[in-house]
């Protein structure tokens, strides 16, 4: 391992399972500081202190890890129930999309492994 | 006791001394001048208000009229909140206005037990509507047009709303125009009285609308909110007006409070109850008596 080249694989410096397979959970609002109004998710950040417009994706996502901790896997299975439609690409595109911008907005987190 | 209760020599040693102490809603604010043509003015505006000079002032605006140092053959007017260093400086013919921007701004800066909003807000039939608009979206003018009928003034600046409650509160003061509403504002509502024209200002030529008797002495009754308007006077729109979804309705409300963030999960609650309670309407117009009657046929709805 030594010397200016490393031909093998470099190990994950965090040693973190990957992405799909760890939860996230909620770090930055409550149930009190969401609301759902028709197509849109209102969220006040406790952390920053500023008020976010999502869509009800991200807020069914956000009370559905404010209940339990979840992988991605488990949370497509859950909001496809709850909007009774299918667990197709196009809803794990939404959930993951969700899960982005509110892991970006300080939301939530990756639970440590 | 009133302000237009004590006589001008007494008004005039108390605003050039520890200053004159007035209730302006739930907020005591204290002035103090030594420019005799404000002296005017303000004792014109401020006639119908209460006198506070046991209590304390939330805050002390001065405007002090002196010579430039800089420029010594000039007169200058400036304006300080408290002890803060001076905020702004005008030409002495523009004291009024500084003056008003005054008490603006220390209700602005001090009150953050209440949620406020820049907006007008007027109240009919025990319910309030509060117009949060930016400057130049006619909001003063359709104040005008509105206490003309019959509305009771609230504010024309600020919507102040209790945060636990969700009660709106009346700070009744004058309303101030701009330019061209000026001249509609004395066509709309020939009976209000108006303080003399200041011209080149900032803003252009300003004039303010004297809060009417009833509105000032109604000043400690608080309302419920009945509807959240974003008006906008538009060339040729006659009247349009359409339902604003209430998330949109949060984001230009944010937009329009002036203490929102200060007041952190307190603003969100508020702000949230707020627009789950009330309808919001997007209301842009150029016809003003079909926007009366829209607004006279909104008001019978609380009735």
């Amino acid at each position: 391992m030594c010397g200016p080249f490393f031909y093998g694989r470099l190990p994950d410096p965090g040693g973190r399972l990957p992405v799909a397979m760890t939860k996230w959970r909620v770090i930055g609002c409550r149930r009190a500081t969401i609301r759902l109004w028709d197509n849109d998710c209102v969220v006040f950040n406790s952390l920053s202190g500023a008020t976010h417009i999502l869509s009800a994706v991200a807020g069914e996502v956000l009370f559905s890890l404010l209940s339990q901790p979840s992988d991605p896997t488990d949370l497509r299975a859950r909001i496809a129930a709850t909007f009774a439609v299918s667990d197709d690409a196009d809803l794990a595109a939404a959930v993951d999309r969700a899960i982005a911008e509110m892991d970006e907005l300080g939301l939530i987190e990756l639970e440590d492994t | 006791m009133k302000l237009g209760d004590i006589s001008r020599a007494d008004l005039r040693d108390a605003l050039a001394g520890a200053g004159c102490s007035i209730h302006f809603g739930p907020f005591v604010l204290r002035a103090k001048t030594n420019d005799a043509r404000l002296l005017a003015t303000f004792r014109h505006l401020y006639a119908h208000h209460s006198l506070a000079n046991e209590e304390i002032a939330d805050a002390t605006i001065s405007v002090d009229v002196g010579r430039d140092c800089r420029r010594p053959w000039r007169r200058q007017a400036r304006l300080r909140v408290d002890r803060d260093h001076q905020i702004s400086t005008m030409p002495s013919s523009m004291a009024g206005p500084l003056m008003e921007s005054g008490l603006n701004l220390a209700i602005a800066l001090r009150a953050h037990t209440f949620l406020q909003v820049h907006a007008g807000c007027l109240e009919k039939n025990g319910r309030a509507i509060i117009m949060p608009a930016a400057s130049g979206s006619g909001k003063s003018t359709l104040c005008a047009s509105l206490l003309n009928a019959g509305w009771r003034l609230f504010s024309d600046e600020f919507a102040v709303i209790v945060p636990e409650s969700g009660d709106v509160v009346p700070v009744p003061r004058g309303v101030s125009l701009k330019n061209a509403s000026i001249a509609i504002a004395k066509m709309i509502h020939p009976e209000a009285e108006f303080s003399p024209v200041v011209t080149g200002t900032p803003k252009g030529s300003v004039s303010v609308l004297r809060a009417p008797r009833q509105s000032v002495e109604r000043s400690h009754e608080r309302c419920r909110p009945g509807a959240v308007v974003f008006p906008k006077w538009s060339p040729d729109a006659g009247l349009q007006t359409a339902p604003v979804s209430r998330a949109e309705a949060l984001e230009l409300m944010i937009k329009n409070s002036i203490n929102y963030s200060a007041l952190d999960e307190l603003g969100f609650r508020a702000m949230t109850r707020l627009i789950e309670e009330v309808p919001a309407y997007r209301l842009t117009y150029s016809d003003s008596p079909r926007a009366m009657a829209w607004f006279e046929d909104l008001s019978n709805r609380f009735a």
